[in-house]
């Protein structure tokens, strides 16, 4: 167990709670923490900063910001991988491991492949292990397995997640100072705020940098401010929230207590703050070094002094103020290396002269070196000549910690995605915020107006080592010369120096590199930086999980009145949209689905066939209407009588079918298919929104249940069901329809045949439905499923749309030019029928039966083949227990299309098949059967 | 998320609706050249720049125009059919 | 195959067995079996109630309006608001012409079937009825917290301050579509009618965040 050392007295420390220690274990060993600690700060507190190994080189790593900002903190723990070890709470017992270790963290063999870095420039993967063809496949998992995160807990089950929907007048994101402001200025006009801030209590900067050498004044601001919006009703504070993406009209995704909120706004508000930059020099990256703000984070919320002897580098003011907080905290500060030339001015800089720091003007640090230790031991100073380091060797400084501000980055990211540009002010040497779009503004430091003295900014804070590990981008272990090299391959194009060298594409997303990399782009291709620009801004800002965007999944899924029934006879269900339909029923499929074809066809089943699309058509125009949307001619038909009903598009392609009934003049009950019905549903209201026909179309699919009793016994099992109902073939002839009660039951029936036989479709009420299947089956009537019924369609010769036709099929294509009528005025594929059929039929749909004794039938889109030649597909192709062989329908060229023509279908694995074009109906074909 | 304003049910997400092509009335079926019967079944114009489409709001099945920049991907103005007249002459905005 | 045990209803929820299976205690009106309570009801502050086999009918078509103010109706100004009736039935504008009416909770309300009469006798112009009692199921969401629990998974907001009581919204619920009204009666209620076919799906989504909230499904007791 590793005892942690003691912390600073309060007021440093707001966070944590000094009476509640928390135990967990980290890279095996135990450490003790404080309740308020997040892991990287309760490791801090034990004198410790390595918490990781980077990703090309395996050097060792810790925090950079101590704020969720880099990806030097992301550790390991089980459900929850990469987890940010500077934002996730410390708590009992917790397993944290390290990530992208090989041995262990404090001896990792990967390291030695900093020593090889020159040979492993940006873009080495590409050019390595790609050529020959197909090697990658067997790199990538070594490769894979040295650059990995964390492991991946594949037996892991997300827990429930839902997803929220929130609705505000404006959405203020960052509840720092200017964030704060700008709420209760909204809720002054009476606005419904929601402020949101990712640390767990509000006042964002004020809660940790300095503003006065007293440093009294942020903390007194911070409390005034958050006593202000906790006392205003209207705004509604969120602490420990994540926006992590803008999306159009101020609609913003905010991570909240791991769920995904989707926030809808009228106004947005940034108020972001800004991100700190690091120095760039040699081992810029060795544990111990980390950014000013990272040490005042570490002393305000934990109450931990960050070394014993602190090195500052600073390119502005910020290291300053840190310096008086190190000082507070009794840690020795070295000396302050300031960047600039001229000294800096400001209560704050005034007050370390005062406390007699040494401030080494017009100097950087040169190089870092580690102890054994891997932490940072002492920094080489050199003077600047210019912009460029000293020749001359320089003085060496003992420290533990090296505290830098290499200047400031508007957080950028959410602004950009909504559409602004990053412009750079050359005289302050940072990027402002500008063209924002309608209802978003930028306010306080993110905007370039804290309030607080910055002094001028050192332009150029990087400073390049003739042995490298300079890092400009931590994530993807990238030294100015991989940037730089990028531009001499000839991407010098800010985005192409990202694609090729993958800056900015880690966990942290160009935080910390964007800026450096515009700089050093913007030099080598002789370009300014406001040209060279920042690559685009894409959410998530942060990182999200899948599970969260994902939430709780919403399949909906459809059944009939008569669902339970099918299950308590043992159906097995099939899929048709959302619909679950009985595919057949018994324990074995082919046994089942054969038994009931031949109970059809010799006897009687029931079908469940309420998914069935229904449509009522209502109006004085209702024939017309019908006229227009369907190839036949509906205006003479007569009452009480059913018509085939075949639907085009404006390219003349078959796109549904169905039966229109006609129950009164101005009344048609119209099916469609299955799938289909919504869409047609929805053609007809658009067509007839510009025709203004005097008709009113409803979609009544759910309306009603129905089935389909089919069989020779079909008229006897309808007449005990209907005794008052004359069904003589005379009373109600084939393709009648009729309005009567079916056992008790309001209901419509039409006889039609889809499956060949002498058949009723009856519908009633979808709340009768149950009832209605209750009746029919307690007359010792069986069931029959889909599969079965596609076999009986199929061996009547009667398409699917959609599985026999696809989006070329025309009537005529699929045999069906009786179905088109040519003395009407117009249907809407009307126009392009013509012009196709001068044109003559391309392809034909044809039947086709085999010899028998295969052992594998042809499937749906196997092709036909002439030689090697496609001329044609399978579209259907079944047993038939019926007639004892395989039959299907295929679409073979006209040259084929002849009956008695023998053609060759191709097998999945190359196999050829024998097969002879037949007339259709295969079965009954004289429709003597549907039709007594 | 995009706002779509349904002139039936006011502003939604535009995930609440489908996309029902541009708007084009169709020619006179059997008078129009064959140029212009092909020209309005199969060449949608696709500008740059101002719109006219066909939408629907799903839940209700109810079809409007919406008149759309695809520059910028502003929706300038919702309407039923029959108000189509009143935008006809501006749509160069 | 057939329910021998169960009582001999022609109508029957798409819920129906779920009820049965919940030991419902049911009511007997008519044809059709209405749910008075679970066994383990215990009045909860969120409620889910199936009202699926009550009274309602729909009507549409240009003349609708016309014909429902001849017969004195008193009609929402706008679409997508719904107006109370004298009887406790609940009139519902869904467009221009689309009305539908819903009975009240005890569905002991003459508007419904009064309506559909006259509208067969009759045969108004340009006025068509629609069979709403069967392609539409009917369930309520009663309590408190019921918007906030609808804020997971409907993308409107029905928050009362923004969605006053008899606003109507037509949208997607669970990504199946939904109409919701809001009718308050003994504090926030929402009625949701979804197609029949999905009510089953819908019910159990529902019921689990009403369970996430404490709540429970109840029968019509608890909401009368």
């Amino acid at each position: 167990m590793i005892k942690m050392s003691e912390r600073l007295p309060a007021p440093w420390g707001t966070r944590i709670d000094r009476e509640r220690t928390v135990e967990f274990s980290f890279a095996g060993r135990t450490y003790q923490g404080l309740h308020g600690d997040s892991i990287a700060s309760a490791v801090a507190a034990n004198g410790s900063y390595l918490l990781s190994r980077s990703f090309k080189y395996h050097r060792p790593r810790g925090p950079l910001s101590f704020a969720g900002q880099d990806a030097n903190t992301l550790v390991h723990i089980p459900g929850k991988p990469n987890s940010l070890a500077d934002l996730e709470p410390a708590t009992d017992g917790m397993q944290v491991q390290p990530i992208n270790v090989l041995g262990s963290l404090q001896r990792d063999w990967g390291s030695a492949l900093g020593l090889f870095s020159r040979f492993l420039p940006v873009g080495f993967y590409y050019k390595a292990f790609f050529k020959p063809r197909g090697i990658w496949e067997y790199w990538a998992p070594i490769i894979r397995r040295m650059a990995g995160l964390s492991p991946l807990d594949l037996s892991y089950r997300e827990p429930r997640t839902d997803k929220f929907y929130g609705f505000f007048d404006v959405v203020v994101i960052g509840a720092g100072r200017a964030g704060m402001e700008a709420a209760l200025d909204a809720a002054r006009q009476g606005e419904r705020i929601l402020l949101l801030d990712q640390n767990p209590e509000p006042g964002g900067s004020l809660n940790y940098s300095r503003r006065d050498a007293a440093g009294l004044a942020a903390r007194e601001l911070a409390q005034q401010l958050a006593a202000q919006v906790a006392a205003e009703p209207g705004i509604e504070l969120l602490t420990g929230a994540t926006c992590t993406g803008w999306f159009a009209d101020h609609w913003l995704s905010v991570i909240y207590r791991s769920q995904l909120h989707k926030i809808r706004t009228g106004r947005t508000v940034l108020a972001v703050g800004t991100l700190q930059q690091p120095v760039i020099f040699r081992n810029n990256d060795l544990p111990g070094i980390m950014l000013c703000s990272a040490a005042q984070r570490l002393l305000h919320y934990y109450g931990i002094a960050p070394g014993q002897r602190a090195v500052i580098v600073t390119a502005d003011n910020e290291g300053y103020a840190c310096a008086l907080d190190l000082l507070d905290a009794g840690v020795q500060v070295e000396a302050l290396v300031d960047l600039r030339e001229q000294p800096a001015t400001g209560e704050v800089a005034t007050e370390v002269q005062r406390r007699q720091v040494r401030v080494l003007q017009g100097q950087t640090v040169w190089e870092a070196q580690a102890d054994s230790s891997h932490r940072i031991a002492q920094v080489e100073v050199r003077p600047l000549v210019g912009e460029s380091v000293s020749q001359h060797a320089g003085e060496t400084l003992r420290c533990d910690v090296l505290c830098m501000s290499g200047g400031q980055m508007p957080a950028w990211q959410l602004a950009c995605m909504a559409g602004a540009k990053l412009e750079y002010q050359e005289d302050q040497a940072r990027f402002q915020l500008t063209q924002l779009p309608d209802g978003m503004q930028v306010s306080g430091s993110a905007a370039n107006a804290s309030g607080k003295d910055w002094g001028a900014t050192h332009p150029w804070p990087i400073f390049p080592h003739p042995r490298g590990k300079e890092f400009v981008d931590f994530d993807e272990d990238l030294q100015i010369d991989d940037i730089v090299n990028a531009t001499r391959e000839g991407y010098d194009h800010i985005q192409l120096v990202k694609r090729f060298s993958t800056v900015g594409m880690g966990p942290s997303q160009g935080r910390h590199s964007a800026l450096a990399t515009a700089r050093l782009v913007a030099r080598a291709t002789h370009r300014s930086i406001a040209e060279t620009g920042i690559t685009t801004a894409r959410p998530p800002a942060s990182a999200e999980t899948l599970g969260q965007l994902a939430g709780r999944r919403f399949y909906p899924t459809r059944y009939s009145n008569m669902h339970q029934r099918h299950i308590a006879a043992g159906a097995t269900l099939l899929q048709a949209g959302a619909w679950y339909r009985p595919a057949y029923y018994g324990p074995e499929r082919e046994t089942a689905i054969n038994a009931e074809i031949t109970n059809v066809r010799n006897n009687a089943g029931v079908i469940d066939v309420s998914t069935l699309g229904g449509l009522e058509i209502r109006g004085a125009d209702a024939a017309e209407f019908l006229n227009r949307i369907y190839t036949f001619a509906f205006v003479k038909q007569e009452v009480g009588r059913c018509r085939y009903a075949l639907m085009t598009n404006e390219a003349g392609v078959v796109i549904d079918d169905g039966v229109a009934c006609r129950l009164a003049v101005d009344h048609y009950y119209v099916t469609a298919t299955t799938t289909g019905v919504d869409r047609v549903f929805q053609t007809m209201l658009k067509w007839n929104t510009q025709w203004q026909l005097d008709v009113d179309i409803a979609n009544v699919t759910t309306a009603w249940a129905a089935v389909n009793i089919a069989g020779p016994r079909s008229r006897d099992i309808l007449a005990q069901l209907c005794p008052e109902l004359p069904l003589e073939q005379e009373a109600f002839p084939y393709m009648g329809a009729r309005v009567a009660q079916v056992a008790g039951i309001p209901a419509r029936i039409l006889r039609v045949g889809f499956v060949g036989e002498l058949g009723y479709e009856i519908h009633v009420p979808q709340h009768c439905g149950e009832a209605l299947w209750d009746a029919i089956t307690d007359l010792g009537v069986s069931p029959f499923g889909v599969e079965a019924q596609r076999v009986l369609r199929l061996e009547k010769g009667h398409v699917i749309i959609g599985q026999d036709t696809d989006a070329m099929s025309t009537p005529q294509q699929i045999q069906m030019g009786w179905a088109v009528s040519r003395k009407k005025a117009f249907f809407v594929g009307d126009r392009s029928l013509r012009e196709l059929e001068a044109q003559g039929v391309g392809r034909c749909l044809v039947g086709f039966v085999l010899p028998g004794g295969e052992s594998q039938l042809p499937a749906e889109s196997h092709l036909v083949v002439n030689g090697e030649q496609m001329v044609g597909r399978v579209t259907s192709c079944a047993y038939s227990p019926t007639l004892q062989r395989g039959i299907g329908l295929a679409y073979v060229s006209p040259a084929l299309a002849e009956p008695g023509t023998s053609i060759t279908i191709k097998l999945t694995g190359g196999e050829r098949l024998n097969a002879q074009v037949v007339n259709t109906p295969f079965y009954d074909a004289d429709n003597n059967r549907q039709d007594i | 998320m995009k706002i779509l304003n349904c002139p039936l049910n006011g502003p939604r997400n535009i995930s609440e609706f489908t996309y029902g092509g541009e708007y084009h009335p169709m020619p006179d079926s059997m008078g129009s050249s064959q140029e212009a019967w092909v020209e309005y079944v199969f060449f949608p114009e696709n500008p740059a720049g101002m719109v006219t489409e066909w939408w629907m709001h799903t839940a209700t099945a109810f079809w409007f125009l919406a008149d759309r920049n695809t520059i910028t991907d502003e929706i300038l103005r919702t309407y039923r059919l029959q108000d189509a007249g009143k935008y006809a002459h501006d749509k160069d905005v | 195959m057939s329910s021998e045990s169960s009582p001999p209803v022609l109508r029957r929820s798409q819920l129906y067995h779920w009820h049965q299976q919940q030991g419902a205690a049911f009511a007997m009106t008519g044809s059709t079996l209405r749910v008075l309570r679970y066994p383990d009801e215990q009045a909860p502050a969120l409620s889910l109630t199936d009202l699926s086999t009550h009274p309602r009918v729909g009507f549409k078509g240009v003349g609708t309006r016309q014909w429902l103010r001849q017969l004195a109706i008193d009609m929402p100004q706008t679409p997508n608001c719904a107006a109370r009736q004298p009887d406790g039935s609940l009139l519902a504008r869904l467009s221009e012409h689309e009305h539908l009416l819903l009975d009240n909770l005890a569905a002991d309300a003459p508007l419904p079937a009064e309506l559909l009469r006259r509208w067969e006798l009759e045969q108004p112009s340009q006025c068509y009825a629609l069979p709403r009692a069967d392609s539409h199921s009917w369930m309520i969401l009663a309590g408190a917290d019921a918007a906030a629990m609808m804020s997971s998974l409907c993308a409107v907001d029905l928050r009362p301050q923004q969605f006053a009581d008899g606003s109507i919204a037509q949208t997607s619920v669970a990504r199946t579509n939904t109409i919701v009204i809001r009718d308050d009666n003994h504090g926030l209620r929402y009625h949701l009618l979804c197609d029949a076919s999905t009510a089953l799906y819908l019910w159990n989504i529902l019921l689990e965040s009403v369970t996430a909230f404490g709540g429970q499904a109840t029968g019509l007791e608890h909401l009368l």
